[in-house]
């Protein structure tokens, strides 16, 4: 049988998924390895081969695909340890990165000693040529050619290591645009030029030129890491394909991947609404909030009935704006290591601190001393009480204990439980918030969704989660830990093409929109053809970017599939309309819409045959706890409740189990809280719901 | 009692309720001035049958919310027994509320058993209010002359429209059809923030989340007291001068004396100049909320709600341009004289929390143009907000930086893009000058420049107004002042004049070049303290020259390395340090490059 792999590089993991054509899954974890990703890579490869008593080729002689999912670029960013970048600009506009349309980040509007955010192109490489394209595409200014030889013999000079174009209006004429990067090219070979035109064809000059810096400030480190990954595999000899996860979710091969460096930032979270998608026919939930809950952070994502992961294209990254369309995930600093503390006045405050993998939580043993959100989980007895990871890391409850004691229940004159409980409702409430981020401001009543669980720390937080948000459906997959690189393994390929169509609805001709739409789609399915799909695996979404005449800022509309005449332009504003009330209360029937930006994403299916949805027909025996223990919930903080511990393994398809209950599995734990009941309804998947 | 975990997850969810009113209101608003510059706020109050409480604010323009306080209560005020669910009330009187004509806020009480216990509310600046001349009557003296006024005014009653109130409002406006639009989005944004606030008291019981309010509330208070403790009693003076009135008065104080005492703090504006003709008079809304602002920014940790200033009294005595009688004009109030106010604030501030004070303010760089858009053939009035004063100043532990001052910089500068869609015009250019950030230990942001030249516009005409070019931003314990604003017609050419304080003329020829110069908020901490190796970097970035370095800071660096010439520069700043520790002012190359580019004559130094 053959199967294909994921490999998820995380900030602290390097998770690896198995998934074999029968939909069975396995899970490898290992460290990463940060300083150069690809050595936990071949680890990793290494711990899977063993798991089958195979050498590497040999296992990698079974596999067909292998998809991978990496935090390099996005860590060159944070860190700022990308390429020495320069940058072109129409002359008299180079300035546009450092005045930042005058923006503060939120959250630091009223803080003066907020330092500036670092320029990633410094303004002594952000170089004028005098050229001018008008908003109508017209040329009002032709090139001086000469400015861009003398630019690049500067950046020579100077040890530049990647380039970006960004010219005022190139999009409605890149002619100028275009003759530039040529010019750079062949002045500065292997240097990776990058034209705005062509990465993000969009309105918009200061979110371009730092979709451009960007995508050449992490280029060259992201080259050499997908060269890294290639050169392993072929030591390997491996000869099957190799694709990497991009900002959207979708697929595509090392060379785009690194050409649109600016579209990888979110290469691994992305893949997170895969992973839901495949779950959703679990749930007749409107759709699905994945959260995904690790040592440091939480990622939040939602995927639509549609199947369709939500996009945005005015993520900021660091403190650098993104015009792509990225799927959006909303990350906080709340994980299993947030450290708790009470601030002068008596406010318990938990993260965005993080005790990370070293010392870790103080229960872990490795000399942490502050509380961490895991040292609550275990005083209230939601964790095993002897060692987490299947036995492998040992704890000590009584540090855990100590700890909170001494840092949250002592200042707030409470008792420890409480204190404890405190930690764990004030997190809660700070990932509550997230969801709602990604919920009630994109449109979405958080009511009509199911919450699926990723990350090793989300199940014990999830039905509390769901309590708080109103939710009545929480999926937890066997995989939870996972979760993403299992999302890259099965992931569709899928391109998002972006053009510009800018014009008031009555005004528009439907006959060049369809057309316009139409060679976006066959853009898209070229590229797809070239990667090996057939036409019968593709399929394709259209989007239009469309506002009220006088505002500026659009949202997002999807368009139902019909071939666009004029007799149905009405349907188009009808589907704004809807979209504009679900977003903001209200529509204006009256006014004007006006169409900007033409979106189209075509998929590429990969092969997995959609889940079958567990039945539950014949309901497995009730299973036996291993153990009771004490353990404590908000509804009687003051008293322990005797509560059944059962292990993962024990539990049949079917078997149902009323909270209070905890349900040890190898890599995460859930916390079945009263009122709820979980139930394993398919070998690789549990749901908890309410009670009743 | 409440318990410090609940109400600190009560008020988290208030600030985000805060939040999503203004992002809703931001994002489906028609006027750039709201969905790209962001000039408006939104925030949370409380009604407990006595007073009316902030007690979440957006992260948006603090000025404008500050002074929603006034507008909520002259709501409850006017309409006392008369309110009921599902009344949307609009305030923009500013002798009943508001600050200035155009700015108009919308309160919607939320009735909880029965009372009116919540008001969701957004306030902005609209484009146009009515009267003689698009944009506010620069020659107005008096109210009447600004333009269209009205008292707290019910846009729905009971949940029905009041189409009557309605047409009459927009009837009176140059842009009817926007400011529909814009109050719808401004009502939206309440709205959202009434089902968010419905939510909250469905899932904590009213009970609950009212007594999360009072611990809120006392908590900042709490806090406040705590800091204003720490800081040495005494009394701190400072004044500022306004460059004009725009109506023949110059060079008018703004005085403010900062009594600490104990744990409270009086800020006592007498001394400040009478009222004026003009139209830069002050009102206590608007006066208040430069006066908060400066404190909100001198304690960045506290979180800001009514507790917060309750250990603040004002004094505005009645009369002064602080505190103007009704019928005095106040159009320009909002910037002028309320940047005056607060940055003298802070300046008295200096005296006892230096390691806290900056530019909280910006200085008035306010451009008006309109005439027929050939493109369209519609007529378009354009507020230049790409030509808007930048003035952020450097601070202990940073340089300015950006565009604004912290407290303003929830407003944006719209995209020269976007800019060149909506309005007849293209942008030369728009760029950060050398030498002009104003010269500290941690230095205030670069000036900022703009050229823009009218393209396929007619009839067109401008008003524009400066302030700050006479006397600028102050800078702050040691640190030098901005270097000021200015306006050049035709820059260059035959024509070229220079515009210091205001100019109000049709363009000729229609497609002449108008150059507008942001000089940037104010320095921190003595110049010659600055480390050279920040030094080095502006000036390989050419934020400084050469010859900068040496005058502002006493670096010297060797032309050809770009290295710091360590002895050198020892021996320059002494040399410097003796020479300013003496009675002759210095002044800046900026400033210096600015008076003579102007060749104005600044006012003598003020009598503190």
């Amino acid at each position: 049988m053959s199967y294909r792999v994921g490999i998820d590089t995380g900030g602290t993991f390097t998770d690896l998924v198995v998934v074999a054509d029968d939909g069975a899954v396995e899970l490898f974890k290992t460290p990463s390895t940060p300083a150069e990703p690809h050595e936990a890579i071949g680890n990793a490869l290494e711990l899977a081969s063993r798991a089958r008593g195979a050498t590497v080729p040999e296992f990698l002689d079974g596999c067909e695909l292998i998809i991978h999912g990496t935090t390099v670029a996005l860590n060159a960013l944070l860190t700022l340890r990308g390429a020495r970048t320069g940058l072109l600009c129409t002359a008299g506009h180079e300035d546009s990165l450092e005045i930042r349309l005058g923006h503060k980040e939120d959250g630091h509007r009223y803080d003066f000693a907020y330092a500036p955010a670092p320029m990633l192109v410094p303004r002594r490489l952000r170089l004028p040529v005098r050229e001018r394209v008008l908003a109508d595409g017209s040329v009002r200014q032709p090139l001086e050619e000469d400015d861009v030889r003398a630019a690049a013999e500067l950046f020579r000079a100077e040890g530049v290591e990647a380039v970006g174009v960004c010219f005022l209006w190139s999009f409605r004429n890149p002619a100028h645009e275009q003759r530039a990067a040529e010019i750079l090219a062949a002045e500065l070979p292997g240097v990776p030029v990058t034209a705005s035109a062509e990465l993000l064809p969009q309105l918009g000059e200061y979110v371009r030129a730092n979709t451009v810096a960007v995508n050449s400030y992490v280029q060259p480190r992201l080259g050499r890491h997908v060269e890294q990954v290639e050169g392993l595999l072929q030591s390997y000899g491996y000869s099957g394909s190799l694709r990497y996860v991009q900002s959207n979710g979708g697929l595509t091969g090392g060379g785009a991947f690194v050409r649109r460096a600016a579209a990888a930032l979110n290469s691994g979270p992305a893949a997170a609404p895969s992973a839901s998608s495949y779950f959703a026919g679990e749930t007749e939930a409107a759709g699905i909030v994945t959260l995904d809950m690790g040592g440091t952070s939480a990622d939040m994502s939602i995927t639509e009935e549609s199947a369709a992961a939500d996009l945005v294209k005015d993520a900021t990254v660091g403190r650098y704006p993104i015009g792509l369309p990225m799927v959006n995930v909303v990350s906080i600093g709340a994980g299993g290591g947030s450290i708790a503390s009470v601030d002068g006045r008596g406010i318990l405050r938990v993260g965005p601190e993080s005790a990370e993998a070293m010392p870790g939580p103080a229960c872990y043993q490795r000399g942490g001393v502050e509380p961490t959100v895991t040292d609550a989980l275990a005083v209230l007895g939601y964790l095993n009480q002897e060692a987490l990871l299947g036995g492998e890391l040992p704890i000590s409850v009584e540090l855990a204990r100590e700890a909170v004691r001494s840092r949250v229940a002592e200042p707030l004159g409470i008792s420890v439980e409480r204190a404890a409980l405190g930690v764990f409702e004030v997190i809660n409430a700070n990932m509550v918030a997230g969801v709602r981020t990604v919920t009630v401001e994109r449109g979405h009543d958080p009511r009509d969704f199911a919450l699926l669980t990723g990350g090793g720390a989300t199940a014990a937080h999830a039905g509390r989660l769901a309590a708080d948000l109103g939710i009545d459906e929480v999926l937890i997959p066997r995989v939870s830990s996972g979760l993403c690189a299992f999302g890259e393994a099965i992931a569709d390929a899928k391109h998002t093409l972006v053009g510009s169509y800018p014009s008031p609805l009555p005004e528009l001709d439907a006959a060049r929109l369809e057309s316009l739409l139409a060679e976006l789609e066959e853009r898209g399915r070229q590229q797809l053809r070239e990667e090996g799909f057939a036409d019968e695996e593709m399929w394709s979404e259209r989007y239009l970017d469309m506002k009220y005449i006088d505002q500026v800022h659009q949202c997002s509309v999807k368009i139902p599939e019909f071939e666009i005449v004029p007799e149905r332009l009405g349907e188009i504003a009808d589907a704004f309309h809807a979209r504009h009330e679900a977003l903001y209360t209200y529509s204006e029937h009256d006014n004007v819409p006006e169409l900007l930006n033409l979106e189209v994403t075509v998929y590429g299916r990969s092969g997995l045959p959609p889940r079958e949805a567990g039945d539950g027909a014949a309901p497995a025996a009730a299973p036996q706890p291993r153990e009771t223990r004490p353990a404590f919930f908000a509804e009687h903080a003051e008293e322990a409740r005797q509560t059944p511990v059962f292990a993962g393994e024990d539990i049949g398809v079917g078997a149902a189990i009323q909270g209070p209950a905890v349900i040890e599995e190898p890599t995460t734990t859930i916390v079945v809280f009263p009122g709820w009941e979980l139930r394993l309804v398919a070998p690789d998947l549990y749901r908890m719901a309410r009670a009743g | 009692m409440i318990d410090s975990v609940t109400a600190e997850i009560v008020r988290n969810y208030l600030e985000t309720v805060a939040a999503e009113v203004i992002q809703t209101m931001t994002r489906t608003s028609v006027s750039p001035i709201f969905n790209e510059a962001h000039d408006c706020s939104a925030g949370v109050f409380s009604y407990d049958d006595r007073e009316v409480s902030l007690i979440a604010r957006a992260d948006a323009a603090p000025v404008h919310i500050y002074a929603a306080l006034s507008s909520v209560e002259a709501s409850l005020e006017f309409f006392r027994g008369n309110l009921a669910q599902g009344d949307v009330i609009l305030v923009c009187d500013p002798y009943d509320g508001g600050s200035h004509l155009p700015d108009y806020t919308v309160v919607m009480p939320v009735f909880i058993d029965g009372k009116p216990q919540f008001f969701p509310s957004v306030r902005g600046h609209m484009p146009d209010n009515g009267g003689p001349v698009p944009g506010g009557n620069l020659k107005a003296r008096d109210i009447w002359q600004e333009g269209f006024r009205f008292s707290p005014i019910k846009l729905y009653e009971r949940g029905e429209l009041r189409e009557d109130v309605w047409e009459w409002i927009v009837r009176n406006n140059r842009l009817p059809e926007n400011l529909r639009a814009d109050l719808e989005a401004m009502i939206g944004g309440c709205r959202v923030g009434e089902q968010r606030i419905r939510e909250l008291c469905d899932r904590y019981g009213i009970e609950v989340v009212l007594e999360a309010v009072r611990w809120i509330l006392d908590s900042s208070e709490r806090r406040m007291r705590e800091r204003i403790s720490a800081w040495p009693d005494g009394e701190y003076a400072a004044t500022s001068l306004l460059d004009t009135d725009f109506a023949g008065r110059r060079d008018l104080p703004i005085k403010v004396t900062l009594r600490v005492e104990g744990d409270e703090v009086t800020a006592d504006f007498a001394g400040s100049a009478e009222q004026t003709d003009g139209i830069a008079n002050s009102v206590p809304a608007n006066t208040l909320a430069f006066l908060y602002t400066a404190f909100s920014a001198l304690c960045p940790e506290i979180p800001i709600n009514s507790g917060f200033f309750r250990p603040v009294r004002p004094v505005l005595p009645p009369g002064t341009i602080v505190n103007a009688n009704e019928p005095a004009a106040v159009r320009a109030n909002t910037v002028t004289p309320g940047a005056d106010i607060g940055d003298v604030v802070m300046k008295a501030a200096e005296g006892f929390a230096p390691e806290r004070v900056g530019t909280c303010s910006i200085d008035l760089l306010g451009p008006w143009l309109w005439g027929k858009d050939e493109r369209s053939g519609r007529s378009f009035l354009h507020y230049e907000l790409l030509c808007t004063p930048t003035a952020s100043g450097g601070v202990e532990g940073a340089d300015g930086w950006g565009a604004w001052p912290a407290t303003f910089s929830s407003a944006d500068v719209p995209s020269v893009e976007m800019s060149e869609v909506q309005y007849p015009v293209l942008y030369k250019s728009g760029q950060l000058v050398t030498d002009s950030a104003a010269p500290g230990r941690w230095r205030g942001s670069a000036g900022w420049e703009t050229v823009r030249q009218p393209h396929r516009a007619a009839d067109q005409h401008h008003s524009i107004r400066v302030q700050g070019l006479y006397s600028p931003l102050h800078g702050f314990c040691g640190g030098c002042d901005a270097t000021g604003n200015y306006v050049v017609i035709d820059p260059g050419g035959e024509r070229e004049r220079v515009v210091s304080t205001w100019t109000d003329s049709a363009l000729s020829p229609p497609d002449e070049l108008i150059l507008f110069n942001s000089g940037g908020g104010g320095g921190w901490g003595n110049p010659l303290e600055r480390d050279p190796e920040l030094v080095r970097r502006d000036v390989l970035d050419d934020l400084v020259s050469l010859d900068g370095a040496r005058w502002d800071y006493g670096v010297v660096l060797d032309p050809e390395l770009m290295t710091v010439d360590p002895e050198a520069t020892a021996a320059e700043r002494r040399r410097l340090g003796e020479q300013r520790a003496g009675d002759r002012p210095w002044l800046s190359l900026g400033r210096k490059n600015v008076l003579e580019r102007t060749g104005i004559e600044p006012p003598s130094e003020t009598e503190d």
